[in-house]
């Protein structure tokens, strides 16, 4: 299969952009298609399952399910594209490893026999992020807005997930997707007409993951808090993620932030595919940003 | 620290838990040269007593015991920045799931962990979706329910045996009939 130019992929959507942030759904494909790229429904699919709680407790677990995920887009004949860092985790690592380990494989297969599937191996698994900057291209992105972003100050939140570990992964420009100094989702910012603002620990982790959210939350809100703290820092109008695990941390999570610590921020929160939406001329509603916890009107009229 | 024992026994501990470690995903424990780079790099070490770099040596050194009843292997919030930079290509994160997996089969894991397993083998979701949520899919133009397992509850018997032959549900199982004792 092509991979590197399929245009039509079906769409694995996990569990918080669905259930909690309809919004980013939408908006990514809606946007999407605007730049050629097809989603399609992935019938049946489940939780990824979420990588910190499920390879957490037995990594053979996490493995079969997310196996199974990656089996209905086989099914399909399409590769898979995800919206959200951890969903990625799971697809794109257990994916890679039943390819590369042929033991894994036949263990996991195993399993899947009782749901009656088998993994082949055939498909990639993409962020939609990386699917834009690699497939459709900066130029392409910039040619599609209609409505630029009068500069407004964005800051970017990477994510862990999608970018690592770098040994664990394979990006084609991998300059752009490096750890330490990503920037592919900067110039995607740019592109739009926003300025992509530098802020000190631009890459660290929202605090979220790893079971941690759900175990000790403060601990959880603590790193949020801090990353709030140095993007405010250089006057950021928004956040912007790729993940809607860390969008529901710094959204919902400025909310239990002002309760527990007593700090303010009012910064609103937006998937890349909802800023991509507002530039190519969608309206907030269509975009789902009015379920949004922190309100965005500040942002909205900075913008028009 | 029971570490007398353990010194004495160190052998067995290296041959038994470090492999397991090491086949639970965390490869290349006992090249680690303890130069601290994970406890540094680690968000999450700055607020808490979490040290990447001790549980490293733990386990190459086989504290099982005390790694498995520590609640600081469960702060980790697996953003991989250890893992990415240690030098001697350690997976600090991955020793870190893998001590995780062990002490969730001593029925050790928090409940929040156990709980999602509950909630995939009940709906597919691991945050199902809910009435508020659904009126604003409505309002966006898409149906109240995403073509997951919540509009295609069929394929939920493949997620149940799957989470059944693994054995998380047996433990599921072990963990409440502990809890309700308590």
């Amino acid at each position: 299969m092509s991979t590197t130019h399929a245009k039509k992929s079906s769409l694995f959507l996990g569990c918080i952009a669905p259930n909690r942030y309809p919004g980013i759904e939408a908006a990514t494909i809606k946007t999407a298609k605007n730049l050629g790229l097809e989603l399609v429904d992935l019938k049946g699919a489940s939780c990824c399952p979420a990588p910190g709680a499920f390879g957490s407790m037995d990594i053979l677990t996490w493995e079969a399910l997310a196996a199974r995920n990656i089996v209905l887009s086989e099914q399909q004949g399409l590769n898979c594209t995800v919206v959200c860092n951890g969903c990625y985790k799971s697809l794109y690592d257990v994916n890679e490893k039943l390819k590369e380990n042929p033991a894994e494989k036949a263990k996991v297969n195993e399993i899947l026999k009782l749901a009656d599937m088998q993994f082949q191996g055939s498909i990639e698994v993409r962020h939609v992020a990386e699917q834009l900057y690699n497939d459709v291209g900066i130029k392409k992105i910039r040619d599609s807005v209609v409505q630029p972003l009068n500069g407004i100050k964005v800051g970017i939140h990477y994510g862990c997930h999608l970018l690592k570990p770098g040994r664990e992964r394979n990006f084609a420009n991998a300059a752009a997707f490096g750890t330490e100094k990503p920037r592919f989702l900067d110039e995607m910012v740019e592109a739009l007409g926003a300025r992509s603002m530098d802020y000190k620990d631009k890459t660290m982790c929202c605090g979220a993951g790893g079971g941690v959210r759900g175990y000790k939350i403060d601990f959880a809100l603590d790193m949020t808090n801090e990353k709030l703290r140095n993007m405010q820092a250089v006057g950021v109008d928004c956040v912007v993620d790729v993940c809607p695990f860390c969008h529901l941390q710094f959204d919902k999570g400025q909310a239990e932030i002002a309760e527990k610590f007593g700090d303010r921020y009012d910064i609103p929160v937006l998937h890349y595919g909802q800023l991509l939406g507002l530039a190519q001329g969608m309206s907030p509603d269509e975009l789902g940003l009015e379920a949004h916890t922190i309100k965005v009107d500040t942002l909205l009229d900075k913008i028009v | 620290m029971a570490l007398e024992s353990q010194v004495l026994d160190l052998n067995k501990g290296l041959v038994n838990f470090t492999h397991e470690v090491e086949k639970g995903g965390g490869e290349n424990i006992s090249v680690c040269y303890q130069c601290g780079t994970c406890t540094g790099t680690c968000p999450m070490g700055r607020r808490n007593t979490l040290r990447t770099r001790k549980i490293m040596r733990m386990a190459a050194l086989g504290l099982k015991d005390d790694l498995l009843k520590s609640d600081e292997i469960w702060y980790c919030a697996t953003c991989y920045s250890c893992t990415d930079r240690c030098p001697r290509h350690v997976k600090p994160t991955d020793v870190i799931l893998a001590l995780r997996n062990m002490a969730t089969k001593q029925l050790l894991a928090p409940k929040n962990f156990l709980q999602n397993a509950t909630f995939i083998y009940q709906s597919g979701h691991a945050v199902p979706n809910n009435d508020a949520n659904k009126k604003v899919r409505v309002k966006l133009g898409l149906k109240e329910n995403p073509p997951t397992t919540h509009s295609y509850p069929e394929y939920l018997p493949g997620i149940q045996k799957i989470l059944e032959a693994t054995g998380l549900m047996a433990i599921k199982a072990q963990y409440d009939a502990k809890e309700a004792k308590k």
